[in-house]
């Protein structure tokens, strides 16, 4: 009977095992990165391309800009095609400028990127279609009483992109960090022994916004009051609303999200063929507020 | 004993018996205890009120044992007349009690219902023997079965067979139990003094059961002393326990409280420390009423009620206020229409609640999230005749999850998610033979929230070859109708989602080999095999975005998976050293569209090989030791391959990105630990009798890895290691009156 047992047990173990598949760890493999941000109004800027480092070596962007690398950027038509080219010439290892710098970016239009790195045969290839014009104005005033029952208020005429309702980035940067303070959450907060300094409080992102979280107007504004949890210096600050395509949309929400394991990030999610990185685009405004601190 | 032979031949004149099985001392009914007669093959088990039913018995005289593990054997001579329908309680005598008359010689215990295919027990003795992280927990110690794994040290959830927290069914007195956490996740909600059994379903489960893909967790609280007032006492190092029961008119009563209490501790340390909490407390309070209006109608009404609360300033213009628990209720009625069916009714009542405040800078960000669950339920069992059982019962009820985000006084998100939901379900189990036991059924599920109506058909067969040895074979089919978003180190934010139009339900089919068999008198030896799919799972997206105006399904991701896996467990179950030893082996698989390039990943908790010896030796009369060792490869992790940086456009600093691997390719180092707990016992000034416990977890000091972090500080970025729990002591008091 005890035989019997044995040989049971051995079948059930190698049914287990014989079942189990393979999924092995891969290896590092250099991938060629492109980084750039059109927006609207403005000259095309610059081109970033760089390769990956290895998790254990010295990061400079110098260290690992790509030279000689071919970089154009193509205005599409409706229908795909190639409308205007604009060719890029390296500035320093790895940053690309426009040969011409009188291209300016043109919202609702779609914007091609081709790298070309040498010794590489697949071109990096990746796509923007720029969101559309909107204008932003203040309805609390131009000076606000930090933490006061007048909050900061910012009304913008709705961008505009196709298939989707807009998302928004609010950045806010401060004007003058000699002359004025930190706000008493990130006074506290900063911590110069853990590398944290006011230099790295200068400009503050919101998360995503999109219009749904706005008041909506009759007139078919929007309005949405700031948190001021993103202010970080009393004395001007300059508030950029930045209306974002979806390449934005995506790099910005994966690097907010991801796994809620412990001690890991998903990889970044991005639009690149043949690569990594975000060619992205954005439409936006701008206003000054002057955050005044409350008095004792 | 000639009738005995015969007990299930004629059907005219036939008797039968039914009756509780308890434990004598208190009066408690034993779930799952066997009544056998004796020298015959013929015996069944107690359900889960204790009441077993033997039908179809000749008249004449028989001679039937009743059994319980950790309890003496009773057996008890019946002179059935024809046509009688007897009823016969047993009182069992716990282990260590001598009583002379009734004792019969002790054998390994032949559980009928804990050797069925894919469940095990773990008694609540066992529990509180052994040594804890500064407290007694029970997913902590079911964590140390087969099959069943945990997350790391700070975390309590379980992960049955390749499932996660969310598809294990955790019931409480018939109640679902939504949140069953204290302290964020680091203990489990059940405090031991209260409980009287922990039934663990951990696949295959039977079709009384349904809502969860993977296992059940059925919890059942003591009914309470009905002989004689009793207290215990427990005073530990994170908290303190006091329970209470006695009889009460014509039933009986239990009342047991839990509290932290590391006030002092915490006051200690915000003289020295930043960062400490102001206030850190939790509670639970299970209490337990029974009523025995006659002997065929007995009515409990039950309930929990348990909270934590975590009020924290760690900088300037920053504060932190969490409130999360759980209250529970359920009014039972339990009537014998006859010696051959028995019905159980209940109506159930279960909320769960979250409400997270946090200001920041002057902006406030608040949740409401809760869970409010009210059901009612009716079971029957019939058992014809020896060789038929017949199970059936529906459950309805209504869900209400209110889930809601307020951001700077704005409200973010709000939703509210009503569902009617009904199953129905009829099993029947056949013994053709002694040798054969074959059990089919089917549960149907209605789930109004999408309109999805499934069909779960369930079945299992067992060949007993003899006494000692049993091989069994089981298929299910099981729906999920809910989603759990829930972080493996802080569960006091967890919000339940449900299905509804194109988020369908997730399901599975479960298949399972198993063989037990019994070694000599002491020791047990069981084997299983299980492979389980994993269809439609719905989970919240990682990278959401800004949800407003989103539709439903569009916060989801949707994927599939599988495990399989082979589980050993030899046990000993009496004799002055006792314990278990199990070893898994098991393999998880996940995959989820768009997410690592489409191919299966196992998840953070899959471990291939998992080893766990629990051991009890009695030193003396006064001492027993105490010894636990847990061995698991270590968990699978996301190799960082490499990196590279972004100029991001929106902050004032460059945005690091570290560029992974696949998924979960990694693994950590191997996970191992040794906990040793020395317990003296007593009596102590006369007052009644008390355990000592001195324990010392991770002897050792093993710094398993739970997960490395990287410094972009520095460069080359460097990866730091964070441990789980370092060598941790242990001390505690209980008197039992």
């Amino acid at each position: 009977m005890y035989r019997s047992h044995t040989y049971l047990l051995l079948g059930l173990i190698s049914v287990a095992l014989v079942a189990c598949d393979s999924y092995e760890q891969d290896e590092f493999v250099p991938e060629v990165v492109v980084e750039s941000y059109l927006v609207a109004g403005e000259p095309l800027p610059e081109v970033r391309v760089s390769v990956t480092a290895p998790i254990s070596s010295r990061y400079t962007f110098e260290n690992f800009g790509v030279e000689g690398a071919n970089v154009i950027v193509n205005l599409l038509g409706e229908e795909g095609g190639v409308e205007e080219s604009y060719s890029f010439v390296e500035e320093s290892r790895g940053v690309y400028l426009p040969a011409e710098e009188s291209a300016v970016v043109q919202p609702l239009r779609r914007y091609a990127l081709e790298v070309r790195v040498p010794d590489r045969n697949d071109v990096v290839r990746s796509q923007t279609l720029v969101p559309g014009h909107f204008e932003m104005d203040t309805v609390s005033g131009d000076t606000i009483v930090y933490q006061s029952a007048v909050q900061l208020e910012a009304r913008i005429t709705n961008s505009i992109y196709p298939g989707r309702k807009s998302y928004y980035l609010f950045t806010i940067e401060a004007e003058d960090t000699l002359n004025y303070g930190l706000t008493p959450f990130y006074a506290d907060i900063i911590d110069e022994d853990d590398g944290m300094s006011k230099s790295d409080l200068v400009r503050n992102s919101s998360g995503i916004t999109n219009e749904n979280d706005f008041t909506r107007h009759g007139d078919g504004t929007l309005s949405l009051k700031l948190p001021w949890i993103g202010i970080a210096f009393y004395g001007p600050n300059t508030i950029i609303a930045n209306a974002i395509d979806d390449n934005l949309y995506d790099f910005k929400r994966s690097q907010m999200g991801g796994s809620s394991s412990p001690g890991e990030m998903d990889n970044l999610l991005d639009h690149v063929e043949n690569g990594r990185g975000v060619f992205g685009s954005m439409v936006r405004d701008q206003l000054t507020v002057f955050i005044a601190e409350p008095e004792e | 004993m000639g009738a005995a032979q015969g007990a299930h031949g004629q059907a005219q004149q036939q008797s039968s018996i039914s009756g509780y099985v308890r434990d004598a001392e208190s009066g408690e009914t034993l779930i799952m205890a066997t009544v056998v007669v004796e020298g015959t093959t013929i015996g069944t088990a107690a359900n889960n009120s204790g009441y077993y039913m033997l039908t179809a018995l000749q008249p004449g005289s028989y001679v039937f044992i009743a059994t319980y593990i950790g309890y003496q054997p009773l057996r008890k001579e019946i002179e059935l007349a024809p046509g009688e329908e007897a009823r016969v309680d047993f009182a069992l005598l716990p282990e260590g009690v001598m009583l002379e008359e009734v004792v019969v010689s002790a054998e390994a215990d032949e559980e009928e219902e804990r050797t069925r295919i894919g469940t095990t027990r773990m008694s609540t003795r066992q529990i509180l023997q052994m040594p804890a992280i500064l407290e007694a927990d029970v997913f902590r110690s079911l964590q140390l079965l087969p099959g069943i794994k945990s997350s790391s040290d700070f975390s309590s959830g379980l992960y049955v067979r390749g499932g996660g927290p969310d598809q294990t069914l955790i019931m409480l007195d018939r109640t679902t139990v939504y949140n069953p956490t204290h302290v964020f996740g680091f203990f489990s909600t059940f405090n031991p003094d209260a409980l009287k059994d922990v039934q663990v379903y951990k696949g295959g489960y039977p079709a009384r059961y349904g809502g969860r893909l993977g296992s059940v967790i059925d919890v059942y609280n003591k009914d309470g002393n009905r002989q004689q007032m009793a207290g215990r006492l427990s005073i530990g190092l994170l908290a303190s326990r006091a329970s209470i029961e006695g009889p009460v008119g014509p039933g009986s009563f239990m009342l047991a409280l839990r509290r932290s209490t590391m006030e002092p501790l915490l006051a200690a340390l915000r003289e020295t420390e930043e960062g400490i909490p102001d206030k850190f407390y939790f509670y639970d309070l299970n209490g337990k009423l029974n009523i025995d209006a006659g002997k065929n109608d007995r009515f409990s009404l039950t309930f929990y009620g348990g909270s934590d609360r975590l009020g924290i300033v760690p900088a300037e213009d920053l504060s932190i206020q969490m409130m999360y628990g759980n209250r529970t209720g359920s009014l039972n009625w339990t009537h014998i229409f006859s010696n051959r069916l028995f019905s159980n009714f209940t109506f159930t009542g279960s909320r769960y609640f979250s409400f997270p405040k946090f200001k920041f800078g002057g902006t406030n960000y608040d949740q409401q999230n809760q869970v409010f669950d009210f059901s009612a339920k009716a079971d029957i069992e019939y058992v014809p005749n020896g060789r038929h059982a017949i199970e059936a019962g529906v459950w309805a009820g209504n869900l209400i999850l209110k889930y809601s985000e307020t951001f700077d006084e704005s409200a973010e998100f709000s939703s509210r998610i009503a569902s009617q939901y009904a199953s129905a379900y009829v099993q029947e189990t056949w013994r053709p033979t002694y040798h054969w036991m074959i059990q089919g059924g089917v549960r149907a599920n209605a789930f109004s929230e999408g309109g999805f109506v499934r069909l779960e058909p369930r079945f299992s067969i067992e060949r007993r070859q003899n006494e000692r040895l049993r091989f069994q074979a089981a298929y299910g089919r099981y729906y999920q109708f809910l989603t759990l978003i829930t972080n493996e180190v802080f569960s006091g934010m967890d919000v339940w989602l449900t299905t509804a139009d194109g988020v369908p339900p997730a399901w599975g089919d479960q298949f399972i080999l198993g063989v037990k068999t019994a070694l000599g008198k002491a020791y047990r030896l069981d084997a299983e095999v299980y492979y389980r799919t994993m269809e439609d799972l719905f989970e919240l997206d990682p990278n959401l975005g800004n949800v407003s105006g989103s539709d439903y399904e569009d916060l989801f991701r949707f994927g599939d998976g599988y495990a399989y896996g082979f589980e050993l467990m030899l046990e000993k179950g009496i004799g002055r050293l006792n314990g278990f030893a199990g070893y898994t082996y098991g393999n998880s698989r996940r995959r989820f569209a768009g997410y690592n390039e489409g191919r299966f990943y196992p998840p953070k908790y899959d471990r291939t090989h998992e080893i766990n010896a629990v051991a009890n030796y009695d030193l003396s009369r006064r001492w027993r030791v105490t010894a636990v060792y847990s061995y698991a490869t270590g968990q699978a992790y996301t190799r960082a391959l490499g990196r590279t940086q972004y100029e991001d456009p929106f902050t004032s600093n460059p945005a690091d990105e570290i560029i992974n691997g696949r998924v979960n390719a990694s693994r950590l180092p191997a996970y191992h630990r040794l906990d040793v707990g020395f317990t003296n016992m007593g009596r102590f000034l006369g007052l009644g009798d008390y355990e000592l416990q001195l324990q010392v977890i991770n002897v050792y000091n093993r710094r398993n890895t739970w997960f490395y972090t990287f410094d972009f500080e520095e460069n080359p970025v460097r990866r730091e290691t964070v441990s789980m729990l370092p060598i941790v002591p242990n001390i505690s008091f209980t008197l039992t009156f």
